[in-house]
C-alpha cells in the first residue's frame, strides 16, 4: 500500500489562498487505509478549514468534499464532473499518483496536493506505518529471506551487516532493527545460511529511464481480414 | 416455593415462620378469631414437566387460629374493568403476538401485564416494540417484522470478549432493618442515593445500539476496526470481508469514530445522530443566549451528566458553559470538537467517567483525538489549551473548581486574542 501523511493545515491554507471554491477530494483506497485522505480525514480537514475561515477575518473560501473509490483511474473520476464544474480548485488527498491522474482528467482546473506521499509500506499496528518496498524494479527478496535490504537497511547495502550493527540494532537509530541481522536470523531458521556466504555484486545503478511503463498486452497482428 | 431467594431471606429475618407442604382447606370466623383448617401434603409422582405434584396426606388435617390473615398467592396485574380489555391466564392482558393489539382497537399492551412477572429489561423491550407497532398501526400497515432475524441477534458472547468486559457488581439497594420492617408499612427497599444510582446506571452498556458496517461499498477493509476494538469483535470472514456481529458488539463506538472510510455507524438511527443533534441544539441555544465566552462541554451521559455539579453549571448558563451529553466520550469524534469551534466556542472540554468508566480504553481514544484536534488548532493559530479533558468522577468535589479554572483560562485567552487583534489593526 502507498503510505502518505496529510500536509499541515497551515500549508494547505496557503496553497488554496488564490482560489475561492475548493473541492476536497478524498481517495477510498490506499489513502483511506493509511489514514491520510479517506472520507474521515477529508471531513476532518473540511471542519478544520472551516474553523480557520470562521476565525480569520479574510474568510472567502467555500468548501465541498467528496471521496472517490480510487483517484488513480479515470473511470472513477468521471463521476466527479458536476462537482468539479462548481469548484475553482481541487485539493486532492490522493497520493502523488492520484493528484496527477485528477489533473490529467480535469485539464482546466488547478489540482493541489493535500498529502505528502511518503513510501510503500504496511501498518505495523494501529497508527504506525513502516516502509517495506522501494520499487527498485529488481527484486532480490528470494536471496534475503523475504526481508528487503534496500528499504530496511539505512545504507541499503547488499552484503551486510555493516560494522555499525550493535545488539541487532542499527547504528543510525538504536530503536531500528538491523535489516541484515534480521536476514541472518531468518536464513538460519530456514536453514539457508549459505546465502549469507555468497557475495552479491553491486547492483546496476544505471539511471532508470523515467517514467517507467509496463506493457502487459501483447502486440498482436490481427491482419487485414480481422480488422 | 416460588419466591426469590432474597425475599425468603428477608422473611426469615423478620421472624416469619414457614410451614412447608401445608395447604389451607377451610377458613372459619368464630369468637372474634379466624380458624384455618390446613392439610399436610407430600410430594407424589412427577408430572410431565418433571415437577413432583404435592398430594394431601389422608387424615392429616389440623386447625390453627389467627387474629388476621393475609392471602399472598402470587402476583397478577390489576387491570381496571373500565379498560374493557380481554384478560387471559393469571389476569394478564391478551394481545396479538405480532401487532401487540388488544381486543380494543388502538389499545396496545406490553410488559408484565401481558407476560406475567418478568424482568425490567423485557418490559423495556416490549415498550419499544409497542412503539414500532403503534407506528405501523398509524400507518395502516401490517408489521414487517422478521422473526428469524430477531432470533439470530442473541448468540453467546465469545470468551475473549467476556474476558475484556469489566465486571461491575450490582449494588444491592439498602433495606430497612427487620425490626422496623415488622412494625411499619413503609417500602422495605430503600432507594439508591444519588451517587449509587449513577453508578448503577453506568453498568448498562446499551450494547443494543452496537456498530455495523453501514456502507460496505466504502469499506476499504483497512482493518482499523479490527485493530481498535477492545472487545475483539470485528473479524475477517473467509471471503476477506470484515464482519461486526451485532450480538457480540459492546457498542463502545470506538470503531465508528476511528473508521477512516466512515463506513461504520451505530445500528440505531437515533443513536447515530445523537451527538450531532445535541451539539447543534446546544450551539443554537448558546447563540440565542449570547453567552460569552462560549464553552462547550462534551460530557458522558452514563455517569457524569447525572451528577449535580454539571447539571447546575448547565442551568446556570451565565458561565457560558453548554453541555452536550454523549453516551460515553469514546463516541466523540474530532469533527464534533471542531464544529464547536467553528460555531464560535472559545473552549471545549471533554469529561468522561475516568476510572469509573465501565468500558475499556476510553481515555486512550479520547486523548488520541484531543491531541489531533490540539495540533490542528495550533496550526490554524488557536491555542491548543482551548481543549481540555477532565476525568470527572461522579460525586467528586473538585469538578466545579476544575471547570471554574478552565473557564477563567479561556476568558484569559479570549482577552489576549482581542488585544492582539487591536494591536494588529
Amino acid at each position: 500500500m502507498i503510505v502518505a501523511e496529510q500536509k499541515p493545515v497551515e500549508e494547505l491554507r496557503r496553497i488554496i489562498t488564490p482560489y475561492e471554491r475548493i473541492l476536497l477530494l478524498g481517495c477510498g483506497t490506499c489513502m483511506t487505509v493509511c489514514g491520510a485522505g479517506g472520507e474521515h480525514e477529508v471531513s476532518f480537514l473540511h471542519s478544520a478549514l472551516r474553523v480557520a475561515e470562521a476565525r480569520s477575518s479574510d474568510g472567502v473560501h467555500s468548501f465541498s468534499e467528496y471521496t472517490v473509490k480510487r483517484q488513480c483511474d479515470f473511470e472513477f473520476l468521471d463521476l466527479l464532473v458536476d462537482k468539479v464544474n462548481e469548484a475553482d480548485a481541487i485539493l486532492s488527498l490522493g497520493c502523488g499518483i492520484g493528484v496527477q491522474v485528477v489533473a490529467e482528467r480535469f485539464p482546466d482546473i488547478p489540482v493541489l496536493p493535500g498529502v505528502n506521499t511518503s513510501f510503500m509500506g504496511m501498518a505495523k499496528e494501529w497508527g504506525v506505518w513502516d516502509e517495506r518496498c522501494a520499487a527498485c524494479g529488481d527484486c532480490r527478496l528470494a536471496e534475503t529471506a523475504g526481508i528487503c535490504p534496500i528499504t530496511r537497511c539505512t545504507k541499503g547495502i547488499l552484503n551486510g551487516p555493516c560494522a555499525g550493527a550493535k545488539n541487532g540494532k542499527c547504528e543510525a537509530n538504536k530503536d531500528m532493527d538491523c535489516a541484515w541481522i534480521l536476514i541472518y536470523k531468518r536464513l538460519e531458521k530456514l536453514q539457508q545460511l549459505e546465502k549469507m556466504r555468497r557475495y552479491y555484486p553491486p547492483r546496476n545503478f544505471r539511471v532508470i529511464p523515467r517514467p517507467r511503463r509496463i506493457v502487459k498486452k501483447a502486440d498482436v497482428d490481427l491482419g487485414e481480414d480481422n480488422g | 416455593m416460588p419466591a426469590s431467594p432474597d425475599e425468603i431471606e428477608q422473611a426469615l429475618e423478620e421472624g416469619v415462620e414457614t410451614m412447608f407442604l401445608v395447604a389451607p382447606t377451610k377458613m372459619r370466623r368464630g369468637n372474634g378469631r379466624l380458624s384455618v383448617t390446613c392439610v399436610r401434603m407430600e410430594l407424589g409422582e412427577a408430572d410431565t414437566g418433571g415437577r413432583r405434584r404435592p398430594v394431601p396426606i389422608e387424615d392429616s388435617e389440623f386447625n390453627m387460629e389467627f387474629d388476621a390473615l393475609v392471602t399472598a398467592i402470587g402476583q397478577a396485574p390489576q387491570v381496571s374493568e373500565d379498560f374493557r380489555l380481554r384478560l387471559g391466564r393469571g389476569s394478564t392482558i391478551q394481545v396479538d403476538p405480532i401487532t401487540l393489539t388488544t381486543n380494543r382497537a388502538g389499545v396496545f399492551a406490553g410488559g408484565d401485564a401481558v407476560t406475567g412477572p418478568a424482568t425490567v429489561t423485557q418490559a423495556l423491550a416490549s415498550g419499544r416494540q409497542a412503539a414500532f407497532r403503534i407506528d405501523d398501526y398509524l400507518r395502516h400497515r401490517y408489521p414487517l417484522g422478521d422473526k428469524e432475524a430477531e432470533k439470530t441477534l442473541s448468540g453467546e458472547l465469545l470468551p475473549k470478549t467476556i474476558e475484556v468486559i469489566r465486571k461491575i457488581e450490582r449494588l444491592e439497594p439498602p433495606l430497612l432493618s427487620p425490626e422496623t420492617r415488622t412494625k411499619e408499612f413503609k417500602a422495605v427497599e430503600l432507594i439508591y442515593d444519588w451517587e449509587s444510582a449513577v453508578d448503577e446506571a453506568r453498568r448498562c452498556l446499551r450494547c443494543g445500539m452496537g456498530a455495523e458496517i453501514l456502507f460496505q461499498d466504502k469499506c476499504a477493509t483497512c482493518l482499523t476496526c479490527l485493530r481498535v476494538c477492545p472487545y475483539h469483535v470485528p473479524y475477517l470472514d473467509d471471503g476477506g470481508t470484515i464482519q461486526i456481529p451485532a450480538d457480540q458488539c459492546q457498542a463502545c463506538g470506538i470503531c465508528v469514530a476511528e473508521c477512516p472510510a466512515k463506513a461504520i455507524a451505530l445500528r440505531k438511527p437515533y443513536d447515530r445522530r445523537h451527538i450531532d443533534e445535541e451539539l447543534e441544539h446546544a450551539l443554537k441555544s448558546a447563540a440565542e443566549a449570547k453567552s460569552k465566552p462560549l464553552i462547550v462541554g462534551f460530557c458522558c451521559q452514563y455517569g457524569l451528566f447525572g451528577t449535580g455539579a454539571l447539571a447546575s453549571l448547565w442551568r446556570e448558563g451565565k458561565a457560558g458553559i453548554w453541555i452536550v451529553p454523549v453516551l460515553c466520550v469514546a463516541k466523540l469524534e474530532e469533527g464534533h470538537v471542531l464544529r464547536a469551534f467553528e460555531m464560535g466556542a472559545e473552549g471545549v472540554f471533554i469529561a468522561g467517567c475516568g476510572e469509573q468508566c465501565s468500558r475499556e480504553n476510553t481515555a486512550f481514544w479520547v486523548l488520541q483525538r484531543v491531541e489531533k484536534v490540539r495540533r490542528t488548532l495550533f496550526q490554524i493559530g488557536l491555542e491548543p489549551e482551548r481543549v481540555q479533558t477532565f476525568n470527572l468522577r461522579a460525586g467528586e468535589k473538585d469538578t466545579a473548581k476544575a471547570l471554574d479554572d478552565f473557564t477563567e483560562q479561556i476568558g484569559g485567552l479570549c482577552l489576549a486574542s482581542v488585544i492582539k487583534q487591536e494591536v494588529k489593526s
